[in-house]
């Protein structure tokens, strides 16, 4: 067991140590004159050359990754062109609003997906529709899903807000995590609470169809399966009824494939972050990472870039290592 | 949402490919998306256990003729699309921009006075054409360095395969952005940053395949009989791994297409004045309340295309299912 | 099975609901009078008054900051500010300004001529951009606490026109630049923080979601009628139409897409006004084929402006008349755009490459894409091969170091600094001007600039309209269009005014909503 996560976690190392490659390339071959940006288009050739060797761009290449992984490893991913702030402080600043955003669309695609799943098992005109209808807005571009789901629920019902993460007349609890929902439970505020989960409701959703849709697909093929093993068959001989079987022994032998999948569709998740948090005003990373793309922000682009590659890689890692522990066939893999 | 790279995941997902053994996932192939290796592999196997019903696949062999009447349908008008398109992808019409649809402009004009029905048109060719050449290149990259890993073996199989993994344990589509936004919006950066991200999979595919064949009796004979190692693998081991590239292929259509859209929506697809339908929808986005043909009558063709892509595709998987199931 | 997952979505649904409910009651409670809601498409840089030199985000400082002087409503005149009078030495060179008694800071210190004086210091130390206009500066005294002199090196003509730009030196609390100097004259606290004299204060600067302006309630001049004003970062222009439509917004200030002025409901109301921003074609003469000026002359005649700003900005600009923005400069030179097909089509057949490159810089709006796309077939009908490149701004200050690889032709938006032709044609047509991105250099245009900058009046405006006639006739810059703020409210709002050298932006003081 320890030796399987051991060599998880080697694994894991070189992906990251990859990753960091890949994003350092890309600032390596960016056409642009970082120390240029930095100094501003007006100043002389000396400063700019200074500003070069004080960013080390005057180095050969190794040098420079050395030093790259060097900062990054302590943190330091250079200044934003725009914002002027260390891009470590910024994604600090944006993380939590993304986090709380993928955490949510996350749990609800889970929800979605086995609700689904179960509606496809049980077989029935219904479900057949339901998965016609989610498999067209599937097929929709997310862009047009989210402008359409703003004009229904908040132009029409006037249900649900469009924009940002809560309402603007609130006062925010100072909380510990920095995302609103457990915050304002740790304060006892219902009332952000409340705002909260509404500013929520509709990105995430946007955010989890697609998810939900491929979590309920793995998981309505394994649960067929199942449900043709030896074990139902002797559950359902001994006269237990179907639904019970379904939930028992049906969900829990079938989640490991839909966990993967699961865990597969959080990078989807993640680089849909940048389209659903522009149209929803979701102050994040995928807002500050589209603003620093219309910026040419350079450390910007790529110090998020490291970020949201390396919360997948972890995310995954532990995926697989749960996977590991609940399932005993998969360590001799 | 849209960086859909996944959309159409969903439904290629689940099929559940044969050979219990062999990576072949197209279910999480479909995904274009990355995961750590091991997992996949379970996934895989565990999702190979089922057998489709025999109603089922009767049924579906008649449905995927039925499936492949769109995607022949669409085929042609993406070839024949200067034929058919009543006015050029950039030819300003006399009626002026915005018009309403009409017999004159069927799906009418757009802000510049383009007349939209013909931009689909051609949309639809370079959509498709555009997906089609990603998925080919990824593919074909993806062949190589699977049939090369597969049939050489030994360090070679895990140096190229470790690489493989590593490349699949990477979220490609924020890579894909990263460098598009890097290197500048071009349909060129595009396809070629896409293409990047895309072929672990087929890698993965295609060296689980020739790993297996190559362990089967033809292959042991044909060995047995002289026949040199490259050759081995063009003639009897590459030619087992079609079907199931195929597969993956047909379901990643939608995805790429989606894909394409939603990068156009940050500014970072095909450039103005391209008749790329995700662009044509995402910049006509702003007339959405005044005049909604715009932006409505490109992200339709989206649909119809990754529509017609993904139900294909989920056809065809479950075809090649019954047949090595028999 | 199925029936209990029903059940469980259905009461997500309701609990959802019944939250949005009271979330949107919070909501409806606060929209009173109180609270006024702006969007911005995107985060301003930051609010540093010597640092900013942007367009979104005019009003977070305009609005929090004053300087010395100012433009008044709908017009080029200057008029005072922090400075109650001003006068001009004969040999003008030096500039005397009495101040506003009784002025406070945010933090609620007095604001005498020392205080401006240490702001002039801050802009030259911090020396970024905006710094140039107190380049001029010989000395500063302060006689009294209420007189502030300036002493300049030679006649700066613009430098009234400099203190009452919006990007022009700000008073900021000399205190707080002080107490939170850092190692950067305050540069990083003034980040997310501001002290200013204005009739709103800065209290909440959260990057990515909203910045609130608080009235402040000590201010010298008439009070804003808005207790708060909410700054909202909504990128997405359907979202923000959306919300205005609803209520949620009162105001939108930029990039409304001008074709859908007309589906507006009723509850909306839209404001065109003149601005000083102007639609440009740069070109690229340090290449072929616009190196060659017969041909540039055919690239003159291949283009319609009139029609081609009609048709991209559906009434919401107008073709340009001179080189300079109509305002600034009385009696320009005429532009000779004439559209004439034969000529164009003759002219480029002289052209030793027909493959062109034409480059528009990225803007919410997409206007500029759909000025590119008109051009690009009126171009291609003309016998040019035409590419169109999508650009971020920030990447185009690089052409000039890269002539040869950049663009052909560069499609950009501009606005002079201050209502004066000196901040227009210095920084467009001198040879080393910021927003020269080709490089296009004359030395007659140089030397004529350096001469009117601290000429008299009549030979100054002479010698600027010579050297618009010269630009006009290199064709190496084509004025196509003067383009108009549009801001569209809710018809409830009244008060607005429109400072033409202010894009985008406007006073939030007076602003009220009818009834109150």
């Amino acid at each position: 067991m320890l030796n399987l996560i051991g060599k998880r976690l080697v694994a894991l190392v070189a992906v990251l140590l990859g990753l960091t490659v890949i994003v350092f390339a890309l600032q390596a071959v960016i056409p642009s004159d970082p120390a240029r940006a930095m100094v501003g288009a007006s100043a002389s050739p000396a400063a700019v050359a200074a500003k070069a060797h004080e960013l080390g761009y005057d180095k050969p290449l190794p040098t420079r990754f050395l030093d790259y992984l060097g900062r990054t490893a302590s943190g330091n991913l250079q200044s934003s062109l725009r914002t002027r702030n260390p891009v470590a402080d910024d994604l600090r600043t944006f993380a939590p609003a993304t986090l709380e955003l993928a955490l949510s669309a996350s749990v609800l695609a889970g929800v979605m997906g086995v609700g689904l799943a179960l509606a496809l098992a049980a077989g029935g005109r219904l479900a057949r529709l339901l998965r016609l209808m989610l498999v067209a807005g599937a097929s929709v571009p997310g862009f047009l899903v989210a402008l359409l789901a703003i004009l229904v629920f908040y132009s029409w019902l006037h249900v649900l807000p469009a924009s940002g993460r809560v309402s603007d007349s609130l006062v925010l609890p100072d909380g510990p995590t920095g995302l609103l929902l457990v915050d304002s439970l740790v304060a006892g505020d219902p009332g952000v609470f409340g705002s909260a989960l509404a500013h929520l409701v509709l990105p995430a959703f946007t955010l989890a169809l697609v998810p939900a849709l491929a979590i309920a697909r793995t998981l309505a093929t394994t649960l067929e399966q199942v449900m043709r093993e030896d074990y139902v068959r002797t559950a359902r001989a001994k006269g237990l009824r179907e639904r019970v079987i379904l939930l028992r022994h049906g969900l829990r032998n079938s989640a490991g494939p839909a966990l993967t999948m699961g865990g597969l569709q959080f990078g989807l998740l993640l680089a849909g972050i940048v389209v659903v948090e522009q149209i929803f005003s979701w102050p994040g990373l995928g807002l500050y990472l589209n603003q620093s793309i219309a910026f040419s922000d350079f450390p910007a682009i790529t110090g998020t870039t490291l970020l949201l590659g390396t919360a997948y890689v972890v995310v995954n890692f532990l995926v697989d290592v749960a996977q590991a522990l609940a399932d005993p066939r998969i360590r001799t893999v | 949402m849209a960086l859909a790279i996944d959309r159409a995941t969903g439904d290629g997902a689940p099929a559940a490919p044969a050979a219990p053994a062999a990576p072949t996932a197209p279910a999480a192939a479909a995904t274009g998306g990355g995961a750590p290796a091991g997992a996949l592999v379970v996934l895989a196997a565990r999702l190979g256990r089922g057998r489709p019903s025999r109603n089922r696949v009767e049924s579906d062999a008649g449905a995927v003729r039925a499936a492949l009447v769109p995607v022949a349908i669409l085929t042609a008008i993406a070839v024949l699309a200067p034929l058919l398109a009543p006015h050029g992808s950039l030819d300003v019409t006399t009626a002026g921009p915005f018009a309403k649809p009409s017999l004159h402009a069927l799906l009418g004009t757009d802000e510049i006075g383009r007349d939209v029905f013909s931009r689909v048109l051609y949309g639809i060719r370079t959509s498709w054409l555009s997906a089609l050449g990603v998925i080919a290149l990824g593919a074909a990259i993806g062949a190589l360095v699977g049939s090369v890993a597969g049939a050489a073996g030994g360090w070679v199989d895990t140096v190229l395969m470790r690489l493989t993994d590593l490349f699949l344990s990477l979220p490609a589509p924020v890579l894909a952005i990263a460098v598009v936004a890097s290197l500048g919006p071009s349909l060129m950066h595009t396809l070629v940053a896409l293409s990047i991200v895309w072929w672990p999979w087929y890698a993965r595919i295609v060296r689980g395949e020739v790993r297996a064949l190559a362990a089967r009796p033809h292959a042991e004979a044909a060995r047995l009989a002289g026949v040199s190692r490259t050759r081995l693998v063009l003639r009897h081991l590459l030619p087992g791994a079609v079907a199931p590239v195929v597969v993956t292929m047909s379901l990643d259509v939608g995805n790429l297409i989606l894909t394409l859209a939603a990068l156009s929506f940050i500014g970072l697809g095909a450039p103005a004045p391209a008749a790329e339908l995700g662009a044509m929808s995402a910049r006509g986005l702003d007339y959405l309340f005044g005049h909604p043909w715009v932006p409505l009558a490109p992200a339709f063709a989206v649909a119809l295309l990754a529509l017609a892509a993904n139900v294909t595709g989920d056809l065809i998987n479950r075809r090649i299912d019954e047949r090595t199931n028999r | 099975m199925t029936r209990r997952v029903r059940w469980i979505s259905a009461g997500l649904v309701a609990v959802a609901m019944a939250f949005a409910g009271c979330g949107t009651t919070n909501k409806k409670a606060a929209a009173t009078n109180d609270v006024l809601r702006i969007p911005y498409l995107a985060d301003m840089s930051v609010p540093d008054p010597d640092v900013f030199y942007d367009i979104e985000g005019n009003s977070v400082i305009l609005n929090q900051y004053e300087g010395l002087l100012k433009y008044a409503p709908d017009s080029t005149k200057i008029v005072g500010s922090l400075a109650k009078s001003w006068t001009i030495s004969a040999d003008r060179k030096t500039y005397r300004f009495e101040l506003q008694p009784n002025v406070m800071f945010h933090d609620s210190t007095p604001m005498t001529s020392q205080s401006v004086k240490a702001s002039f210091l801050r802009r030259l130390h911090v020396n970024s951009a905006p710094a140039y206009m107190l380049m001029p500066i010989k000395s500063m005294s302060t006689p009294s606490k209420l007189t502030f002199i300036v002493h300049l090196k030679h006649p700066v003509n613009p430098f009234l026109a400099y203190m009452a730009s919006s990007w022009g030196p700000k008073v900021i609390g000399p205190d707080a630049i002080k107490t939170h100097a850092g190692k950067d004259f305050g540069q990083t606290w003034l980040h997310t923080h501001g002290d200013g004299t204005g009739p709103y204060k800065l209290t909440e600067f959260s990057r990515g979601r909203e910045y609130a302006l608080t009235r402040n309630a000590d201010y010298w001049g008439t009070k804003a009628n808005f207790e708060k004003v909410l700054i909202k970062i909504t990128p997405d222009i359907g979202t923000q139409r959306l919300e205005l439509q609803n209520g949620d917004l009162d105001a939108i200030m930029k990039s409304f897409p001008a074709s859908e002025l007309a589906s507006l409901p009723s509850n909306l109301r839209v404001i065109k006004r003149d601005s000083n921003l102007r639609l440009l074609l740069y070109v690229n003469t340090n290449k072929a084929p616009f190196n060659n000026p017969a041909v540039r002359a055919g690239l003159r005649s291949a283009i319609d402006t009139k029609q081609l700003v009609s048709e991209a900005y559906a009434g919401t600009a107008t073709k340009s008349v001179g080189a300079y923005p109509e305002a600034i400069l009385p009696n320009q030179p005429q532009l000779p755009y004439y559209p004439n097909a034969t000529r164009a089509a003759a002219a480029v057949k002289k052209a030793s490459t027909k493959k062109i490159t034409l480059a528009y810089t990225a803007d919410e709006s997409g206007v500029q894409r759909r000025v590119g796309e008109l051009l690009q077939a009126s171009l291609t009908t003309a016998g040019f091969d035409v590419t169109l490149r999508e650009v971020q701004l920030p990447d185009t200050y690089g052409y000039v170091k890269h002539l040869k690889t950049a663009p052909d032709l560069m499609l950009q938006t501009n606005t002079p600094d201050a209502a004066d032709p000196d901040t227009w044609a210095r920084i467009v047509f001198y040879s080393t001007g910021g927003l020269n991105f080709f490089g296009f250099s004359d030395k007659r245009v140089d030397t004529e600039l350096d001469k009117a900058i601290d000429a008299p009046e009549a030979a100054a405006t002479k010698l600027y309209q010579q050297v618009g006639q010269q630009v006009i006739d290199s064709n190496s810059i084509f004025f196509l269009g003067d383009v108009k703020d549009v801001f569209v409210i809710n018809s409830d709002l009244k008060g607005v005014q429109n400072i033409p050298e202010y894009p985008w932006t406007v006073p939030y003081a007076p602003l009220k909503r009818a009834g109150t």
